[in-house]
């Protein structure tokens, strides 16, 4: 009897074991699917591509385009809250971090915080600072730095440190 | 046949591969910097439409030597590779990678071609060829400490 059901199932494994041609056809069917989703992936992502320059072109045209960016400090500890920008003394934006955005700034990522249009000629832009440190305080910084936006595209670069980081503060870069 | 201890090897090989972050020590590009910053966070859409068109821009130049994107640029177009792998688009980043690897560059590019073409190729259940895939990576160092 023992015997007989060993058999029995030793049948059952070989025939689910065994790939039928109907199963390789779902298979090549399958594969051919994933190929023609990846397919279509590769036209919507440079659609919006295109559409994404365009939109910056009309938008922003280069000869009064004004880009800040935020990034933070190697290794900073900083728990960044939010940060405000001001420019010309006017409100331009103000960001309140995830803890996601935060992990990706501390990872070595910039944040494209503002884009927007400013004559040529001198400028004045204010970057606040609101964060808690490693101990637990609270952490407020505000500057303000001159700039001058010329003829072509401006990117600004803000990098921010905490009080214990080697260059402390709120540094401006110019790209 | 391979030995279980190879499957295993060859698995965190590939994990730790995967685990590895495309920080730019020094960061010159602040548009790569936003892609990366997109990926960070899982937008790999986002972040691949932002790299697409940097490198896009890039090739377009006369001189693109003085641009400040190829400071990174291996290591953006590996990240293209990479989020497009993250993005399940693994035929492109295949084709991507495979150019790498058949091009004159130096042995530690290569190598790390090798490592994310391993990466697809087990991600696809195609476990030989991306074991295939590291022994390619293998220099002539590590086979002398096989010997």
């Amino acid at each position: 009897m023992r015997k007989h059901l060993l058999v029995v199932m030793s049948a059952l494994l070989c025939l689910c074991a065994r790939t039928s041609p109907a199963d390789e056809s779902a298979r090549a069917q399958m594969k051919g699917l994933d190929e023609q989703v990846q397919e279509v992936k590769t036209d919507v992502l440079s659609i919006a591509a295109e559409l994404n320059q365009l939109e910056e072109k009309l938008l922003y045209p280069s000869d009064t385009h004004l880009a800040v960016f935020v990034s933070l400090a190697h290794g900073e500890t900083l728990r960044l809250d939010a940060v405000q920008i001001q420019i010309d003394g006017k409100p331009a934006t103000h960001y309140i971090y995830s803890f996601k955005e935060l992990d990706a700034l501390r990872r070595g990522g910039v944040q494209r915080i503002y884009s927007g249009n400013v004559a040529t000629g001198a400028h004045d832009i204010q970057v606040s600072v609101s964060g808690k440190l490693a101990n637990g305080k609270d952490y407020n910084q505000t500057e303000h730095f001159p700039f001058t936006k010329e003829i072509k595209p401006k990117l600004i670069g803000v990098m921010l440190a905490g009080p214990d980081a080697p260059q402390p503060g709120i540094h401006l870069g110019d790209w | 046949m391979r030995r279980p201890w190879q499957w295993l090897s060859m698995g965190l090989a590939l994990a730790a591969v995967a685990a590895r972050p495309v920080v730019a020590a020094d960061l010159r590009d602040l548009y790569f910097g936003e892609a990366l910053y997109q990926a960070y966070q899982g937008q790999y859409f986002d972040a691949l439409q932002r790299l697409d068109a940097e490198l896009a821009q890039h090739q377009r130049l006369d001189e693109p030597q003085l641009d400040s994107l190829q400071y990174h640029i291996r290591q953006a177009d590996f990240s293209v590779g990479d989020f497009e792998l993250r993005y399940r688009m693994h035929l492109r980043a295949g084709r991507a990678i495979k150019q790498v690897l058949e091009a004159d560059v130096e042995q530690p590019v290569k190598n790390d071609a090798a490592y994310r073409l391993a990466r697809i190729e087990f991600q696809n259940d195609q476990p030989e060829d991306a074991l295939h895939a590291l022994e390619r990576r293998c220099s002539s160092a590590c086979r002398l400490r096989r010997a």
